[in-house]
């Protein structure tokens, strides 16, 4: 979401705008949420291996759109390497069935994504609002038929929680039920947005590229004989396997990311009644640590 | 419709696809000198069509939660097992040609998730790579 170049995080409810940073705008400020929570410490309790946690992970899951956006660009592009304008309709159909999943895919991780932020405002003793935008989602999620029954319960299970949360008007005493509430919902729904994403776009991103070597071949193969055309080619092939190449790695770390979350938000369930330690608060900055780089490789391909 | 793909078995199938198509391309490229260009152009033509199976089975894996299916899949398994080893073993581009004609149909007939057509295709598949 982009506003007159500026960064507008959960901008349906208590927006923060993020001053202009230029091109390096979203990993500048995922690399100084972690360090301001290390160093601050004027909550009543201090969750900051909660806070760093839901901060990053958060941060990491915003990205999301954008790969998901790209499940159909992918197909599209694909579309524009066939060389027979007549398969373009069919070609055309086949792009829409994914153009059409993308909503629901966003919301499922959309979910996630709140989930994280409503742990860090409990993790920061501050109350949990449940936003109108996540009133359709458990609806959007189910419509699109993307995902499994049991996927379906575990995404409506985290927005639940996100209800009672609000109603309940939960605080900080309520991050160890939150935790312990969700953590085996998140072990339904990150799978299933792992394998969509690590098996089915870099699925399509392979066939891209091999729609994508076939033209640039033929194309080649008919420029033979004019050495300028073919060094035209040849960079211009070499250009759109750099990009490429970018997606494949932002669907990796996208993947890796996902794990990350998984891992460390198990990491915080098994500590849930020593959340305050230093052995809690290490682990989780090794795991800050872990994604930042990650969510480098998601903005370099978007 | 009474037998349907899994998202697992769609997603295996995807893969499946996506590799003969492969196979294929690179067929092309290291053979270019052998072939005739109405062979490559062939080649390439059912090349293109595993890749756009493929794309239709990720669509059906992300889009829809399917089962049943398990026999078909396992002898459709067999057939692009049995088709991937014939391309590495076969050196005629006519014997490439039928295999490549083989595997298309084959990604058909699932695709529409007619038990009929699957097994006339599973037919096809082995004649052609045996």
């Amino acid at each position: 979401m982009q506003r007159n170049n500026t960064r507008v995080l959960n901008s349906y409810r208590n927006p923060i705008v993020l001053a202009q940073v230029g091109s390096h705008r979203k990993s500048v400020w995922v690399m100084l949420v972690p360090l301001a929570l290390l160093f601050s410490g004027c909550d009543r309790a201090d969750f900051v291996a909660v806070k760093n946690f839901a901060a990053v992970s958060q941060a990491a899951t915003d990205q999301f759109p954008d790969i998901a956006a790209d499940i159909y660009g992918s197909c599209v592009r694909s579309a524009q390497f066939e060389a027979d304008p007549g398969a373009q309709p069919a070609v055309g159909a086949r792009c829409d069935r994914f153009k059409q999943l993308t909503p629901g895919l966003i919301s499922a991780n959309k979910v996630l994504e709140e989930y994280l932020f409503s742990l860090g405002r409990l993790a920061a003793d501050q109350r949990v609002t449940y936003g109108p935008a996540l009133n359709g989602l458990a609806g959007e999620i189910q419509a699109t038929n993307t995902f499994k029954p049991a996927q379906i319960n575990a995404i409506s299970g985290i927005l639940g929680f996100l209800l009672n949360a609000e109603a309940g008007r939960f605080r900080q005493q309520q991050v160890e039920a939150a935790i312990q509430a969700t953590n085996a919902n998140l072990k339904v729904l990150i799978p299933a947005l792992k394998a969509i994403i690590g098996q089915d776009y870099a699925r399509l991103l392979l066939i891209e590229e091999q729609t994508m070597d076939a033209y640039y071949r033929s194309k080649l193969r008919a420029g033979k004989q004019q050495p300028l055309l073919a060094a035209l080619i040849q960079n211009q092939w070499q250009n759109d396997k750099t990009a490429l190449t970018q997606k494949k790695a932002a669907a990796a770390a996208y993947v890796k990311i996902l794990e990350e979350i998984q891992t460390g938000h198990q990491q915080l369930y098994d500590d849930r009644n020593r959340l305050t330690s230093q052995e809690t608060v290490q682990a989780i900055v090794q795991y800050a640590r872990t994604l930042q780089p990650l969510v480098k490789d998601l903005v370099k391909a978007f | 419709m009474a037998e349907q793909l899994t998202t697992q078995q769609a997603r295996e199938l995807a893969d499946r696809f996506l590799h003969l198509a492969v196979q294929l391309a690179d067929y092309c490229v290291t053979n270019s000198d052998k072939l005739t260009d109405t062979e490559r152009v062939e080649i390439h033509s059912q090349a293109s069509t595993l890749l756009h199976q493929s794309s239709d089975m990720t669509a059906v894996a992300i889009g829809t939660t399917l089962e049943g299916l398990t026999e078909t899949l396992n002898k459709t398994s067999q057939a692009t097992d049995q088709m991937q080893q014939a391309i590495v073993r076969l050196d005629q581009p006519n014997k490439i040609l039928g295999i490549a004609a083989a595997a298309v149909q084959l990604g058909a007939a699932i695709l529409t998730f007619n038990p009929v057509a699957i097994v006339g295709a599973l037919r096809g598949a082995q004649k052609a790579a045996s």
